[in-house]
């Protein structure tokens, strides 16, 4: 059942890590077996709230499954898992802005993007690592000194508050899946048939005046060699998504080959940024090799992202 | 029957708190999955909230006093609690310890306003 779910990826997510899986699996059947012997095989959906309602707020529930004699309160753990999964990401967007105006205003050496890229994700981990750290002495100092101030959440907690929670899952939508194989069906036909359309656009953009002396133009003809290159990873991207459009692919396979693909694309995207024989007329960033760097930048994000919630999700079931 | 105060009503929470590591202990002689656990205590006159219950078999089982084992035989999984080796040693050198409590305990009672 679906609310039951949401209710076990709510006290999920609330538990420390280790042992987390274990933990979620035997509430699950617990609060089944609860329910069922409540309300039967067929509970009402105001009966499952009922029985929710009855066997505690998530907080609460999570709360004691915590070990006592942590660094941070079990009770502030909530709000400081919050705090460092938001601030990085905020630091992060911020110097991937910085970087990019800088790349477009000329402030840096626009031959090495390198450079560039080296010192955003330098100053990104200097930056996010203080943030972290300091976070993390505020909590402990909290926990030490005023190890009852918090205000518990679980106090005004109504069931109904589930509805909203997302359902971790693997598969992608539908709907998501059908654009995924129209974008790739478009992009790899214009692309083979006319890659004479970058050339086009470049016209386009460079006649607005926008990217005067810092500008420069694609190859076409070793364009092409990356367009070759590119095939069968759209291909493969078009049949995964078709596939889980038809439900005939396992979740595990869904998820190894969107991360090959994505690891492929993000090494191309690179790849595009660092060949310098790809563009001529050189005279600044501005252009496709500035947005075949954005797009390496969020693609190597995603993966980074994709690794980390592997690793977390891993970790789970550590002490299962 | 008069109703408790606070204070007493507390009193009687800790006394009772007390006595539920060996109470599970005792109840798991035979193994049993979380929710029969809680009936079968409540059964015995044992209250016990679930949600104090399953993290305190989790605990047990931590310290080696319980052993568990997923049954997946039937169509919901369930976790079976047993008490191990360990836990009989410690449940029996508890249930000596209680014993000795009441015993004193009884005594105490009996000499109450120092009459014996």
């Amino acid at each position: 059942m679906k609310l039951i779910d949401q209710y076990i990826q709510a006290i999920g997510s609330k538990l420390p890590l280790k042992g987390r899986a274990d933990i979620k699996r035997e509430l699950e059947s617990l609060i089944m077996e609860d329910i069922e012997s409540r309300y039967g095989n067929d509970p009402s959906e105001k009966e499952v709230l009922e029985a929710l309602r009855a066997f505690g707020s998530p907080q609460s529930v999570a709360l004691r499954y915590t070990e006592h004699h942590a660094a941070i309160s079990p009770k502030l753990t909530p709000l400081y898992l919050m705090l460092i999964q938001i601030v990085p990401g905020a630091i992060a967007i911020a110097f991937a802005v910085v970087t990019i105006i800088k790349a477009v205003t000329g402030e840096a050496d626009e031959t090495q993007p390198i450079a560039l890229i080296g010192e955003f994700v330098s100053s990104l981990f200097a930056s996010a690592l203080s943030a972290v750290g300091a976070i993390s002495i505020g909590f402990v100092a909290a926990t030490r000194f005023i190890p009852d101030a918090y205000v518990d959440p679980g106090e005004d907690w109504n069931p109904e508050e589930l509805k909203a929670v997302e359902l971790e899952t693997n598969r992608e939508s539908p709907v998501e899946n059908i654009v995924t194989v129209a974008a790739i069906a478009v992009t790899a036909i214009l692309m083979n048939v006319y890659p004479q359309l970058l050339s086009r656009l470049e016209s386009l953009f460079l006649s607005t005046g926008l990217a005067a002396n810092s500008h420069h133009l694609v190859d076409i003809e070793r364009f092409t060699f990356y367009i070759a290159l590119f095939n069968p990873v759209w291909a493969v991207q078009a049949v995964r998504s078709v596939f889980s459009i038809s439900g005939r692919i396992r979740p595990h396979t869904y998820v190894i080959t969107g991360a090959v693909t994505d690891l492929a694309s993000a090494a191309l995207h690179w790849a595009m940024v660092l060949d310098l024989s790809l563009y001529a007329q050189y005279t600044g960033i501005v252009g496709f090799r500035l947005i075949f760097l954005i797009v390496a930048i969020i693609e190597t994000i995603e993966l980074a992202s994709l690794a980390v919630r592997t690793l977390i999700r891993k970790m789970e079931y550590v002490g299962a | 029957m008069e109703k408790d105060d606070e204070t007493t009503v507390n009193l009687m929470q800790e006394l009772k708190r007390g006595t539920l590591v060996l109470s599970v202990l005792l109840c798991t002689d035979v193994p049993g999955y979380g929710y029969a656990l809680v009936s079968r205590l409540k059964d015995q006159g044992i209250e016990i909230e679930q949600n104090t219950l399953y993290p305190l078999l989790r605990r047990l089982e931590k310290q080696g006093l319980l052993e568990s084992k997923w049954d997946t035989s039937e169509a919901r999984p369930r976790r079976y609690y047993a008490t191990s080796k360990k836990g009989r040693k410690v449940r029996d050198r508890l249930l000596e310890e209680w014993k000795s409590l009441d015993e004193a305990l009884r005594e105490l009672e009996r000499a109450k306003g120092g009459i014996l």
